[in-house]
């Protein structure tokens, strides 16, 4: 039967301890997969005089300032005001970008502080 | 005496046992603190994570050559990679001399230029019989590829070069930043998607400001690939600035502001510049700030311009950024940057009413990429 003493159960903690950081470096290093979110683009048309709106969705050829047609209600032209994309919510799926620890959100305050330029793109 | 540790285990010969932790324990202080086995392993577990995300980046080329490939075909056009591969290692720019400073920015704007005019000779020669939007598009979608392609080899030379002379601070660099160029380059990567349809992207920000200011007011080319407009507002007189547009272009907003002031004979009062900004971490996307200066992220001599016009006419030179991450700048813009836009728009608008007289000519430019924005 196997006997263990002090001394053998040490030597097999130090065998764990020195496994221990290996299998957390193995385990951390991987990269966690991202959700993909689906994005949707929309097109906002409007009248110009303000008094029609319509959302669509985006089609190949819209561009902001396009004339797409005249209003039903007024007989102006009908315009696209606005082209957006918005991510579609999953439950549960994380985004990429909206994630940030209070460290983080403490640190950046700093940052904002000493820095008084904004960087111009 | 039991010289057999499995046997000193089983059989519990502590005192063997307890040598032999003590020696495991000092051959191992000794080997990591005296040699260069942990920079070695260290070495390799950087080089593989390297080499790993070469591998995802060289993915990343070929879906981007690929996905360059299919607008070219959409658009009618025989040899897409041949296009895309003429393009690739060339059109580079060398920098000026900068130990001489004397008129730097004349030269710098001379070399941007040059290297403009030859892209865009090489896109009509390739895209011949297409409209100019579609051309500005194509030109984009070739230089996202580009900047891919150079970006890999650059990451490629680092990480040879540091295996070859077994530099292991050059390695750990490498692999420290790899994630964040990676996050940076999948940006670009995913940038394609909005070029290649024409979409507004986060950078048309400021665009797209100059655009709800102009309304269906006629519109005049006053330098390349970049119009004017004149409306009124609150009894001012406003000359709004902005790229061409709708395709892929920033244009000349700085020789647009210098003409209208030496050549149109335009004294304006003030003059406000609206534009895109790298949002800080924690900061909100489509956040709105405003200063002075011009808002205007190119190298040099379009900016320069502005605030020599600025000086020139005793014009107060303010900016209007809208914050956002530079993912969100290179793709298509999110309800948040539209809602800044809108939001930039009332504050250009309260600055014209507070900070200026009726009757002054306001100019207001607004700077960025025109991709889906008229």
């Amino acid at each position: 039967m196997l006997k263990m003493q002090f001394s053998d159960m040490l030597f097999l903690l130090l065998i764990l301890l020195l496994l221990l950081p290996l299998i957390i470096s193995m385990l951390t290093s991987r990269q966690r997969k991202q959700v993909e979110l689906p994005k949707k683009t929309f097109t906002i048309i409007e009248c110009i005089k303000g008094d029609y709106k319509e959302t669509r969705e985006f089609r190949l050829g819209d561009f902001v300032g396009k004339v797409v047609g005249t209003c039903k209600n007024c007989g102006s032209d009908l315009v696209i005001s606005l082209i957006y994309t918005e991510v579609q919510k999953i439950p549960g799926a994380r985004s990429r970008t909206s994630q940030h620890s209070k460290s983080h959100i403490c640190s950046s305050t700093l940052i904002t502080y000493l820095h008084h330029y904004e960087f111009i793109i | 005496m039991q010289l057999n540790p499995i046997n000193a285990l089983t059989n519990g010969d502590s005192g063997f046992t307890t040598a032999l932790i003590l020696l495991i324990i000092f051959a191992m202080s000794f080997l990591m603190n005296f040699t260069d086995i942990p920079q070695r392993i260290q070495l390799m577990r950087w080089s593989r994570n390297i080499r790993a995300r070469l591998y995802q980046l060289e993915q990343m080329i070929f879906s981007a050559k690929n996905k360059a490939s299919e607008f070219f075909r959409s658009m009618g056009l025989n040899n897409p990679r041949g296009i895309i591969d003429g393009f690739l290692n060339n059109f580079f720019v060398i920098e000026p001399v900068s130990i001489e400073p004397t008129d730097i920015i004349k030269r710098l704007d001379h070399l941007i230029r040059s290297r403009d005019t030859m892209v865009k000779k090489y896109v009509e020669e390739v895209m011949s019989d297409k409209g100019k939007v579609e051309r500005e598009n194509a030109t984009v979608v070739l230089e996202i590829v580009r900047l891919l392609h150079m970006v890999y080899k650059i990451i490629k030379h680092y990480y040879l070069t540091a295996l070859k002379h077994n530099n292991w601070v050059l390695m750990m660099q490498l692999a420290l930043s790899m994630p964040q160029i990676m996050r940076e380059l999948e940006a670009v990567h995913k940038a394609l998607d909005a070029f290649s349809t024409g979409k507004p992207v986060g950078d048309s920000a400021g665009a797209l400001v100059a655009a709800k200011l102009i309304g269906q007011a006629t519109r005049r080319e006053i330098a390349e690939d970049t119009v004017m407009a004149e409306v009124m507002f609150d009894g001012r007189k406003l000359v709004v600035i902005k790229a061409e547009g709708p395709g892929a272009t920033v244009g000349k907003p700085g020789e647009a502001i210098e003409k209208l002031v030496e050549r149109l004979g335009y004294r304006p009062s003030r003059i406000i510049t609206v534009d895109a900004a790298l949002k800080l971490e924690g900061e909100e996307s489509g956040e709105i700030a405003f200063g002075s200066g011009a808002a205007i992220g190119d190298p040099g001599p379009e900016k320069i311009r502005i605030e020599r016009v600025a000086t020139k006419c005793g014009a107060a030179l303010d900016a209007v950024v809208i914050k956002m991450s530079i993912e969100e700048a290179i793709n298509e813009m999110t309800k948040e940057i539209a809602e800044g836009c809108m939001k930039a728009l009332e504050t250009i608008k309260k600055i014209i009413k507070e900070r200026t007289k009726p009757s002054d000519t306001v100019v207001v430019i607004g700077v960025g990429n025109s991709v889906g924005v008229f």
